[in-house]
């Protein structure tokens, strides 16, 4: 057990580093467990965790605090629009979002606070505050118990 | 590559229960304690994740890069947010003679009946009858096999 406990904080060591040559901000620790790499246009918020999120493109990604990510995620911020230019889109997600496994997020899109992406989605459209999203694309199906989240947000309860 | 991922499969294959009679493995699967094989089982790139009990039957052919997720951490009545350290469990369920195609994922709480089909790439969120062939994210009936 104490090997695999070293192991992994030479891999989240080794993993960081790399994912910090793309980051241009940050406003406080990042975790990356898994390959990661940005784009060198991302802004990120304090406490943020990865495992695993490739950000492809040279569009402006914004990430608020508290994210956290399974593995295998995408997100897509360049495209190639009818003329043959290439089309940058922005990405904004918000505060307390979480992503599940292998999901992918197409350009010009906005994630809610608090929202909660399944597992192998793929985010098209805007997701609400507090909303719990999947499917491809993904539709809202549920949403947080807006009170316990706010009560816990205002009393600093974060992980 | 070949030889030093099967000696790490039969490492991590201790971990797993059942029969195990029959067994191929193809590529670097992860198994967990609560995972149990039946007879003739083909697992290809499989990852096991999570907590909960994952029962695979008898015939069972999974292809590559599937993905049980048995556990998702609790974001209902934790005291964290977006959610704190423990996990809602469940578990999953795969009768016998039973199809999953490649990159699929199966989420907890599901049981796949004896003889269905999961086409490439589904996503399963809920049940799935005997005989069915579901596709897609969330996962839909498509059609039903003969005989």
């Amino acid at each position: 057990m104490i090997i695999k406990k070293i192991i992994r904080k030479i891999r989240r060591f080794f993993y960081t580093f790399i994912a910090s040559l793309g980051i241009k901000e940050k406003k406080g620790p990042v975790f990356v467990n898994f390959y990661s790499k940005f784009n060198g246009n991302t802004y990120l918020g304090k406490n943020v965790g990865f495992n695993g999120m490739v950000i492809k493109g040279k569009g402006k990604v914004i990430i608020g605090d508290y994210f956290h990510s399974g593995q295998e995620c995408l997100i897509v911020t360049e495209y190639p629009n009818d003329k043959g230019e290439i089309e940058k889109k922005d990405v904004i997600i918000e505060d307390f979002v979480w992503f599940g496994d292998r999901v992918i997020v197409l350009g010009g899109v906005k994630i809610g606070e608090g929202a909660i992406i399944q597992a192998g989605s793929v985010v098209m459209e805007d997701i609400p505050k507090y909303a719990i999203a999947g499917g491809n694309p993904a539709k809202v199906f549920k949403y947080r118990d807006i009170e316990h989240f706010e009560k816990l947000k205002k009393e600093g309860k974060v992980h | 590559m070949g030889i030093l991922t099967s000696i790490l499969n039969k490492w991590r294959l201790k971990r797993a229960k059942g029969s195990k009679k029959n067994l191929v493995l193809k590529g670097s699967c992860y198994f967990t304690n609560k995972v149990v094989l039946g007879n003739n089982v083909y697992l290809e790139e499989v990852k096991f994740k999570g907590q909960g009990n994952i029962i695979i039957g008898n015939n069972v052919k999974i292809n590559s890069k599937t993905i049980f997720i048995s556990d998702i951490h609790n974001y209902k009545t934790g005291n964290a947010i977006p959610y704190d350290s423990t996990y809602i469990i469940k578990d999953i369920i795969v009768e016998d003679n039973v199809w999953i195609g490649d990159r699929s994922i199966i989420l907890m709480g599901v049981r796949l009946g004896k003889g269905s089909i999961i086409m490439p790439g589904s996503v399963v969120v809920k049940d799935v009858p005997p005989k069915t062939i579901v596709a897609g994210h969330p996962a839909q009936e498509i059609g039903k096999v003969n005989g």
